[in-house]
C-alpha cells in the first residue's frame, strides 16, 4: 500500500508541473491575469461538479467560519498570475525553485510565531542549515553564464 | 545584465512563494471548518470573482476569441489544480507530511526541468546545465533538512 501512495504522491507532483506549465502557455496566448481567471473559473466548475456528484461532505456550511479564511482564493489569483508571467521568461524550474524556497521560509516564520492559528514550532539549527543549503541551491539554479 | 522582465519574474516568483505559503495555510484552515473539496471549491469561486473584479474593466470581445483560438487542453489547468489538492489529501495520512512533500517536490522539479529543456506545451526552452542540476540537488538537500525532524 505504501508503494501505491508513493506513486500517487509522485504522480501528483507531475500533475502540479503540468498545471503550472499549461497555465503559463495559456497565459502567453490570452494574458497572464486572464489565464489566472480562466484557471480559477474552470477549477470552480470542476470542484463544483465533484461536490454535486457527492464527493464532498454533503452540503456547504460556510457560516461561522472566520472571514479571513476565505481570502486564500484571492492570493491564489496572484500566485497563478505571477506563475503565468514568469515561466516564459525564466523557465518553470527556476520559478518552482524560487517559490519553494520562499514558501518554506514563510512557513518557517508562520510556524515559529504561530501565525494564522498555527501551532508554534520553533526554528532549530538543522532547519536553519536547511534554509542556507536551500538558498545556495536556488542561487546555483538562478545564476548562469550569459550565453 | 538581467533584462527587467526577467528581474520582475525572479522577484515575482519569490513573492508568489510567500503568498503561496499563506494561501495554503488559509485554505487548510478553511478546510478544517467545511471540508477539503469544499475549501478548494470556495477558494476557486472567490478567486474567480476576485480575478474578474481586477480585470473586468479591460475584458473585451477578443478575450473569448483568444481563448477559442488556444488549444483546448490549455484550459484544463484549473482541473489539475483541484485534483492536486485532493490527491495530497488522500496521500498525507498514509505517508506523512514530510515524505509526501519530498516525493511531490522531487517529481515536480524533475518534470519541470525536462519540460523546460524540451519546451513542453509550446513554451520557451531552457536547457539543462551541470550548474543547474547541482543547484537543484542542493536545494533538495536543504528541503529535506527543513522538513524532516
Amino acid at each position: 500500500m505504501i508503494a501505491l501512495f508513493t506513486v500517487i504522491a509522485g504522480a501528483n507532483g507531475i500533475l502540479l508541473g503540468i498545471c503550472r506549465l499549461i497555465n503559463a502557455s495559456l497565459g502567453m496566448r490570452i494574458g497572464s491575469m486572464r489565464g489566472s481567471l480562466v484557471n480559477h473559473f474552470v477549477g470552480a466548475i470542476f470542484a463544483g461538479i465533484l461536490l454535486v456528484i457527492g464527493m464532498g461532505k454533503g452540503g456547504l456550511h460556510i457560516t461561522g467560519v472566520p472571514s479571513q479564511y476565505f481570502l486564500g482564493g484571492c492570493l491564489g489569483v496572484f500566485v497563478v498570475y505571477i506563475n503565468n508571467y514568469a515561466i516564459p521568461y525564466i523557465g518553470a524550474t527556476l520559478v518552482v525553485v524560487l517559490m519553494i524556497t520562499f514558501q518554506l521560509l514563510t512557513s518557517l516564520v508562520i510556524d515559529h510565531f504561530g501565525l494564522f492559528g498555527a501551532e508554534i514550532i520553533e526554528l532549530n539549527s538543522i532547519r536553519l542549515i536547511g534554509i542556507v543549503v536551500l538558498i545556495c541551491g536556488a542561487i546555483l539554479v538562478f545564476v548562469k553564464r550569459e550565453s | 545584465m538581467l533584462k527587467s522582465n526577467k528581474l520582475i519574474s525572479i522577484l515575482g516568483s519569490a513573492i508568489a512563494g510567500v503568498l503561496l505559503a499563506i494561501m495554503i495555510k488559509l485554505n487548510a484552515s478553511l478546510g478544517q471548518y467545511i471540508g477539503v473539496l469544499e475549501s478548494s471549491f470556495v477558494a476557486h469561486v472567490v478567486g474567480t470573482l476576485f480575478g474578474f473584479i481586477l480585470i473586468c474593466y479591460c475584458i473585451k470581445g477578443e478575450f473569448i476569441k483568444n481563448i477559442s483560438e488556444s488549444p483546448k487542453y490549455l484550459l484544463l489547468g484549473g482541473v489539475f489544480g483541484v485534483v492536486v489538492v485532493m490527491l495530497s489529501n488522500i496521500v498525507v495520512p498514509h505517508l506523512g507530511m514530510a515524505l509526501t512533500i519530498s516525493i511531490f517536490v522531487t517529481t515536480t522539479l524533475v518534470f519541470c526541468t525536462v519540460a523546460d529543456h524540451f519546451g513542453f506545451f509550446k513554451l520557451p526552452q531552457f536547457r539543462i546545465t551541470l550548474r543547474r542540476s547541482l543547484g537543484l540537488l542542493l536545494a533538495f538537500v536543504g528541503l529535506l533538512l527543513i522538513i524532516w525532524k
